[in-house]
C-alpha cells in the first residue's frame, strides 16, 4: 500500500457567491481533523471601521495592510452574497473558507504571519441595545455572558435581519492564511500562469479541481 | 429582481440616422469647449496642419437665434479650445472651425447627445472629463434605474466597456473642490481616480493644496494615501493580528455545531442528530 499526503484543501462546492472560477487563486483555510472551529476566529465584538477608504477597502477587491512589518489581507464580504455575517460564518463552518485573491495581488507579502482579516456591512449594529437576545455568546466573552449584557455581541448575528438595525461596516473574523489554493483550468490551462504568480507567497500553493 | 424602471430599456442612439450638414463655425457659437485641456501635441498638430477632422455638434434648432442658444459640442471640445488659443496667439484672429451639424429625431435629447459623444469616444482617446459628465448626463435622463443597467445599456450601446464607464463613476466620490478642478482639467485622470479613491477628510487635505496653488500630483496623493493608512492600521487592535485564546466553551461548543452542521438533510430527524442536538443543549448551559 502506497501511502500518500494529500494536503486538506477548502471544498469546491458552490458557494454564497457561486462556485469558484477556473485559473483564479483563493485565500483559503480548509477544515481538517483537529482544526479548530470557526467561533474561535471570530471577532467579538467586531470592530467597526469608520473609514474603509483610509484603510485602503473599495467595495470590492481586497486590500493589503501593513503592521509590524507583515502584511495581513483585508476582504469585504459582500452582501450581494452574503447579506448576514451569519450566512458568510455557518458557511465557513460547513465549507471551510476560500476568498478569491485578485491577480493582481503581490504575493510576494503573504507569509505564514499574514491574517485574513474579514469585513460586512452588516457586522455591527450601533443600536444594538434595542434588541435584546437570550442567546449565549458563541464566543464565550465574559462579558457578554453577564446578565443583563445588551452590547454588541455575535449572537446578535443569526438573528438579522434585524429592522432599524443602524448597521456598520466592521471587521468580524480573522483567520490564519495556511495555504493559497488555485483553481485547475482544465479548458484554458490559465491556472499555471496564476500558480506562477501565486508561488511566490510565503505559504503552501495548492492546486485544486475546483 | 429587477424593478419594472430596470426593464425599461432606454434610448440613448437616434431611432435614424441623423441629418449632418457642413459648416464653418466661429468658436464664440460653440459650448462646452471652456474648460477643454488640449494636449500640447494636438496644439503643435493643429497648429502646423490646421484642425483635419471637423467636429461635431447638435443643431441647438431654429427656433431661438444662434446668439442665444450656441451649438453644443458632442465630440471635440479640445480641438475647439486648440483652435481657440491658437487664435488668440495670433492677436485675435477669427477663430473658426469645420463642424459637422447633426440634427434630427432625437438629437434634441441631452441624452442621446451624450451617448453619441460616447459613441466616438468610444474609438478614440480618452478623454474622461467630458465622458463623466456624459456618462452622469445619461444616468440622470435614467431617473429611476438601477446605476447598474444604466451602465449596461451605455456599454452595449455606444461600445464603451463597462469597466471604463464604473471607472469614470468612481470619480464622483472626489469631494466638491477636487471635482471642480478635475472638471476644469487642473488635476490629471490618474490624479483625480487616486484622489476618489481617498476617504473625504483625505481629499480635503488634497484640496488645501490646491487651494494654496500647488500642483498636485500623482506620487503626493499615494503618499498621503500611505501614511493615513499607517496610521488608520497602527490604531486597529493587536488582537486582530494574533491567534487568540479562546475559552474552551467556545471552542466545544463550535465543534458541536459543526458537526451538527454535517449531518446530512437526510438524516437530520436521526438518532445522531437527535443525540448531537441534546450534547448542544447540554454544552450551552455549561
Amino acid at each position: 500500500m502506497t501511502q500518500t499526503s494529500t494536503p486538506l484543501v477548502t471544498s469546491g462546492a458552490r458557494r454564497g457567491c457561486g462556485y469558484r472560477q477556473p485559473g483564479g487563486a483563493y485565500f483559503a483555510v480548509p477544515l481538517g481533523p483537529g482544526g479548530r472551529p470557526v467561533e474561535d476566529f471570530l471577532i467579538d465584538p467586531p470592530v467597526v471601521i469608520d473609514e474603509p477608504a483610509r484603510l485602503g477597502l473599495a467595495s470590492v477587491g481586497v486590500a493589503l495592510i501593513e503592521r509590524d512589518n507583515v502584511h495581513h489581507v483585508v476582504d469585504l464580504v459582500g452582501r450581494e452574497h452574503y447579506p448576514t455575517v451569519a450566512s458568510f460564518v455557518d458557511e465557513a463552518r460547513r465549507l471551510g473558507v476560500s476568498r478569491r485573491a485578485p491577480r493582481t495581488i503581490d504575493f510576494a507579502k503573504i507569509t505564514p504571519s499574514s491574517r485574513l482579516l474579514l469585513a460586512h456591512a452588516h457586522a455591527d449594529i450601533a443600536n444594538a441595545i434595542e434588541f435584546p437576545c437570550d442567546d449565549r455568546c458563541p464566543c464565550h466573552v465574559a462579558e457578554h455572558l453577564a446578565a443583563g449584557f445588551a452590547d454588541m455581541c455575535a449572537r446578535l448575528w443569526w438573528h438579522e435581519p434585524l429592522d432599524a438595525a443602524q448597521h456598520r461596516l466592521a471587521l468580524f473574523a480573522s483567520f490564519p492564511i495556511p495555504q493559497i489554493e488555485v483553481v485547475k483550468d482544465e479548458a484554458g490551462g490559465s491556472h499555471a500562469t496564476t500558480v506562477t504568480m501565486a508561488s511566490h507567497a510565503g505559504v503552501p500553493v495548492v492546486e485544486v479541481e475546483r | 429582481m429587477t424593478s419594472d424602471s430596470d426593464n425599461r430599456q432606454l434610448e440613448l442612439l437616434p431611432p435614424v440616422a441623423p441629418s449632418v450638414r457642413r459648416a464653418k463655425l466661429r468658436v464664440e457659437e460653440l459650448s462646452g469647449w471652456e474648460h477643454a485641456q488640449p494636449s500640447p501635441r494636438l496644439l503643435e498638430l493643429i497648429r502646423k496642419l490646421g484642425p483635419l477632422e471637423p467636429i461635431v455638434v447638435a443643431d441647438p434648432g431654429s427656433q431661438r437665434s444662434r446668439r442665444q442658444q450656441p451649438y453644443p459640442i458632442v465630440e471635440g471640445r479640445r480641438r475647439a479650445k486648440a483652435v481657440a488659443l491658437l487664435a488668440a496667439e495670433k492677436d485675435g484672429a477669427p477663430a473658426r472651425l469645420e463642424a459637422l451639424i447633426v440634427s434630427g429625431v432625437g438629437t434634441e435629447r441631452t441624452a442621446v447627445l451624450a451617448a453619441l459623444a460616447l459613441a466616438l469616444h468610444a474609438s478614440r482617446d480618452d478623454s474622461p472629463a467630458s465622458e463623466l459628465a456624459a456618462i452622469e448626463a445619461i444616468i440622470t435622463t435614467a431617473g429611476e434605474t438601477s446605476q447598474a443597467t444604466t451602465i449596461k445599456q451605455i456599454a452595449e450601446q455606444t461600445g464603451m466597456p463597462a469597466q471604463t464607464i464604473k471607472r469614470r463613476l468612481r470619480l464622483r466620490n472626489l469631494v466638491g473642490e477636487l471635482r471642480q478642478a478635475f472638471d476644469q482639467g487642473k488635476l490629471t485622470p490618474s490624479v483625480a481616480e487616486a484622489a476618489a479613491r481617498l476617504s473625504g477628510e483625505q481629499q480635503a487635505v488634497l484640496a488645501l493644496t490646491l487651494e494654496d496653488g500647488e500642483r498636485l500630483t500623482l506620487e503626493a496623493v499615494r503618499e498621503l494615501a500611505r501614511s493615513q493608512r499607517t496610521t488608520a492600521v497602527g490604531q486597529l487592535p493587536d488582537s486582530l493580528f494574533a491567534e487568540r485564546q479562546t475559552p474552551w466553551q467556545a471552542t466545544v461548543l463550535g465543534h458541536i455545531k459543526a458537526a451538527q452542521d454535517a449531518i446530512p438533510d437526510t438524516q437530520r430527524e436521526g438518532a445522531l442528530a437527535r443525540a448531537i442536538a441534546h450534547v448542544l443543549a447540554l454544552a450551552e448551559t455549561a
